[in-house]
């Protein structure tokens, strides 16, 4: 990649890039001002993470982090925490930090594979008047302890009946998680936690280096009680990244032969567009579940324990959905988890170019955990794109490979090099709080393939350090349909840019995640961390 | 047999509606909001748009409700089955049913579960509708056939639909497919509208309309009441009832069993789904007594009559409850 030492702003864009001695001409005829300040820094172009989701994570970052592996916050770092009595020690020291003792205590990550039997007696132990809630880390299970059974005011008979719900262990798991949330709501959602949870979310995504995100399925559950608090937390004047707002294509049921008015409602959205949150021709679909929760649809021969996974929109209605935005010119964006939901949205977009050919679509394959060399092959050829949750690999690739899938299927988890293979434009997401919000821990994941064991799994499938940094820079951007505007340092893109401590070029690729990033700056306004 | 009000406790019975996209499920709904059954229904629905009913019989219409002047309510559940559950159940006077309209994708027994534990609601069963014309094109597919297979045998009564259209001899075959690989319920064959609400909701083995006379004429389906005295053996009565799956297609009343001559239980049969509840100590009004529905040509109601009364245990406390 061509190196510059100098670039010239104005007005939040660039005007050119190169060294002091080339731009000349402009210096020549414009007033200047010579700012240093990273002449000991690296320069890159801001980083671009196209899939998270904030109104989520605005809901889970207010939890206390208690997690298997590391996990870096701006005003936290969530060391790893591994075995059953570290766990508990850790729990029991947040506990005693909480003042307020009729406070809920609502941890999130836990995992019996790193931490244990954790049940309602153990919590007890923890305290008997605090109510406990252990959310564990695949969101599909709380563990909660007798105040906090109290707490939710739920009749303890009703639980006792529920098959999903074991009162003994204090265990709410599939349907009985519904209850449980049910008996939570108001406290999650309560809209000065979610502000709390927003303004958490901005620092979080300026901590990574982020100067763009994209919010790929808005909203959370309401667009109109979610809305004016994006407004007031992200549409300010510190805010130092801006959010392409990518919704949902369908809400509530939605039905065939109705796909026109999810269009109708799609198309109005961008008359909320302000400078930060932008609504552009991008839409979301979802085919299998999710990947945390091992929901995913896969092909034959599918799970060691024979489940199986879930759609969460019926095939016909994606089918339908997708055919009325590909005909209006979308840019379709598509949660694939397992290789049968890959297959489903290749089927798709195949009889799509049938029906009515498309050139530069950007049809997107969002996840990409399980798919087959064949399916990338499909993809290259029906010119679709690929956004990959990458840490995938990094946390369950030994968990998935002992326990779920296989050593075959897992340690080829998101066979990105196989993707750069065929040339398919590829970004890195973390689907936060999915993964870490964190490009250049996803490009340490990609570069290097090193699963949570420490083990290298499928070397094949590794992207060169390149190719990494284009997945969270210019190649994330294309993903997006913004390339023209972000993702290079080069004239007449906004001025965004990333600073680093150090050169990843330079840098060994184990220790790329590790590279201190110093701030950034967006459209020209240096925000240090 | 007793009065509705000495009952323990009155929980709404739900059923759940499930079946793949274009099984019928929409169509179901709007004829039961319309028919005249004389229940009180409330409907959960995914997509308030489908529902179409006669636009006399909306009495009032706000975005998440609909409501009818026959007294019924449509909802739509919005994501949140949760939250609209409880929208019903804040509803004065309380439905007498409620119908919980599973999405085309969704696992009919995880919603039967989540409905079965819910304060103040019971299930009543799980009744999957099968287009007749595709039920065995989706088995095979590959994107949703697990899933369809899945929906099947969470059925407890299985509606085979659009027969109609297919003809009689194209029907039998698939019935007789479904019934081999679904053997525990019972299937029904409903011609476009005709949907049997006194079957498929228990219409009048409800507790109001439990203990008025049980009038069933039909070539079809017949019903039988068994009175009398003593008490029953457990195990010989639900080997009897598991043995009659597929037959029987709703039980419902109370017996004493001698395990626990003290105490009523109340037996629940539907379909596949045969449910024994403890419902508290005998008293001076209760007596033994169970209604049935079945299907004629397969189980006659004297030989199950008999068959009922050969389950009763000999040398046992008194016959006179």
């Amino acid at each position: 990649m061509p190196e510059a030492t100098a670039v010239a702003v104005r007005d939040g864009m660039i005007v050119e890039t190169g060294t002091l001695e080339t731009m000349q001409p402009w210096l020549e005829v414009h007033s200047y001002r010579i700012d240093e300040r990273f002449s000991n820094h690296v320069i890159m172009p801001g980083f671009i993470d196209p899939h998270l989701h904030p109104s989520l994570a605005a809901v889970l970052l207010p939890c206390h982090f208690i997690t298997a592996l590391e996990w870096k916050l701006p005003d936290r770092i969530s060391a790893p925490v591994q075995g059953h009595n570290a766990y508990l020690a850790r729990l029991t020291e947040i506990e005693q930090s909480l003042g307020d003792p009729t406070e809920p205590l609502v941890t999130w990550g836990f995992h019996k594979i790193w931490h244990g039997d954790v049940n309602r007696q153990t919590l007890n132990g923890v305290s008997k008047t605090r109510p406990i809630f252990v959310w564990q880390r695949s969101f599909h299970e709380i563990i909660a302890n007798d105040a906090a059974i109290d707490w939710m005011k739920l009749n303890r008979d009703d639980l006792e009946r529920h098959p999903q719900i074991e009162l003994s262990t204090g265990r709410f798991f599939e349907t009985g998680l519904s209850v449980a949330l049910e008996g939570m709501k108001d406290y999650l959602y309560a809209p000065t936690r979610f502000r709390d949870g927003l303004e958490q979310v901005k620092r979080v995504v300026h901590f990574g280096g982020h100067t763009t995100i994209g919010d790929m399925a808005v909203p959370l559950v309401d667009l109109e009680r979610e809305w004016p608090q994006l407004l007031e937390v992200i549409e300010c004047d510190d805010t130092p990244f801006r959010v392409q707002m990518i919704p949902r294509a369908i809400t509530r049921g939605g039905s065939i032969g109705r796909e026109n008015e999810q269009l109708a409602r799609v198309r109005g959205l961008v008359d909320r567009n302000t400078h930060r949150l932008q609504f552009q021709n991008g839409v979301k679909l979802f085919t299998d579940g999710g990947f945390y929760a091992e929901l995913m649809q896969l092909q034959e021969p599918g799970f060691i324990d024979g489940h199986h996974g879930e759609w969460l929109t019926p095939p016909e209605i994606v089918e339908g959905l997708a055919r009325e935005f590909w005909n209006a010119g979308y840019r379709i964006h598509v949660h694939c988890t397992g290789d049968l939901g890959v297959e489903l949205a290749l089927e798709i977009l195949e009889k799509l170019q049938f029906e009515r050919p498309r050139f530069n679509h950007r049809f997107t394959i969002e996840h990409f955990g399980v798919s087959t060399p064949e399916q990338v092959r499909r993809i290259a050829d029906l010119g679709a794109l690929v956004s990959a949750n990458i840490y995938y690999l990094h946390e369950l690739g030994d968990a998935y490979w002992k326990r779920s899938i296989g050593f075959e299927r897992a340690s080829q988890m998101a066979r990105l090099g196989t993707v750069a293979r065929y040339g398919i434009p590829t970004a890195l997401h973390s689907d936060f709080i999915m993964a870490p919000a964190q490009p250049l821990n996803s490009a340490w994941v990609a570069v290097n393939r090193i699963s949570e064991s420490g083990a290298v799994l499928a070397p094949d499938e590794r992207l060169t350090l390149d190719q990494a940094m284009r997945a969270i820079t210019v190649d994330a951007a294309y993903i997006l349909g913004m390339e023209h505007e972000i993702g290079s340092i080069r004239a007449g893109k906004k001025a965004d840019f990333t600073v680093l401590e150090a050169d990843p070029y330079e840098t060994a690729p184990e220790a790329l995640r590790d590279i201190p990033i110093w701030g950034t700056v967006f459209e020209g306004q240096p925000a240090p961390l | 047999m007793a009065p509705v009000n000495q009952l323990p406790l009155q929980r709404v019975p739900v059923t759940i509606v499930g079946g793949y996209l274009g099984a019928g499920k929409t169509t179901l709904i709007n004829r039961l909001l319309e028919d005249d059954h004389s229940l009180r229904i409330a409907v959960l629905v995914n997509d308030f748009g489908e529902i179409n009913v006669d636009a006399d019989l909306i009495a009032d219409h706000d975005g998440q409700t609909l409501a009818l002047t026959n007294g019924c309510v449509c909802c739509s559940i919005a994501d949140d089955l949760g939250g609209a559950l409880a929208t019903i159940s804040s509803q004065a006077p309380q439905a007498d049913h409620i119908v919980i309209e599973a999405s085309g994708v969704a696992d009919p027994g995880r919603i039967a579960n989540y409905a079965y534990s819910q304060p103040g609601l019971s299930l009543d069963g799980v009744v999957i509708l099968a287009d007749c014309e595709t039920v065995d094109t989706l088995v095979g597919d590959r994107f949703v056939g697990s899933t369809v297979k899945r929906q099947l045998s969470a059925a407890d009564i299985l509606l085979l639909t659009k027969t109609d259209l297919v003809g009689a001899a194209n029907a039998a075959q698939t019935a007789d497919r479904l019934k081999q690989n679904y053997p525990g319920a019972p299937l029904i064959h409903c011609g476009d509208i005709a949907f049997r609400w006194d079957i498929i909701f228990g219409a009048n083995m409800h507790q109001k309309a439990l203990m008025a006379p049980l009038n069933l004429h039909d070539h079809t389906f017949a019903s039988t009441s068994w009175r009398e005295g003593g008490t029953l053996n457990r195990a010989l009565f639900l080997a009897l009832l598991r043995s009659s799956q597929g037959s029987i297609l709703r039980a419902k009343g109370w017996v004493r069993f001698d395990d626990r001559p003290e105490r009523f239980t109340l037996v629940q049969m539907v379909g596949n789904r045969i449910e024994l509840t403890d419902d508290g100590p005998i008293s001076g009004e209760r007596r033994n007594g169970l209604t049935f529905i079945v299907v004629r040509d397969v189980l006659g109601v004297q030989s199950l009559y008999d068959a009922v009364s050969s389950c009763r245990s000999i040398g046992k406390m008194g016959s006179t409850f």
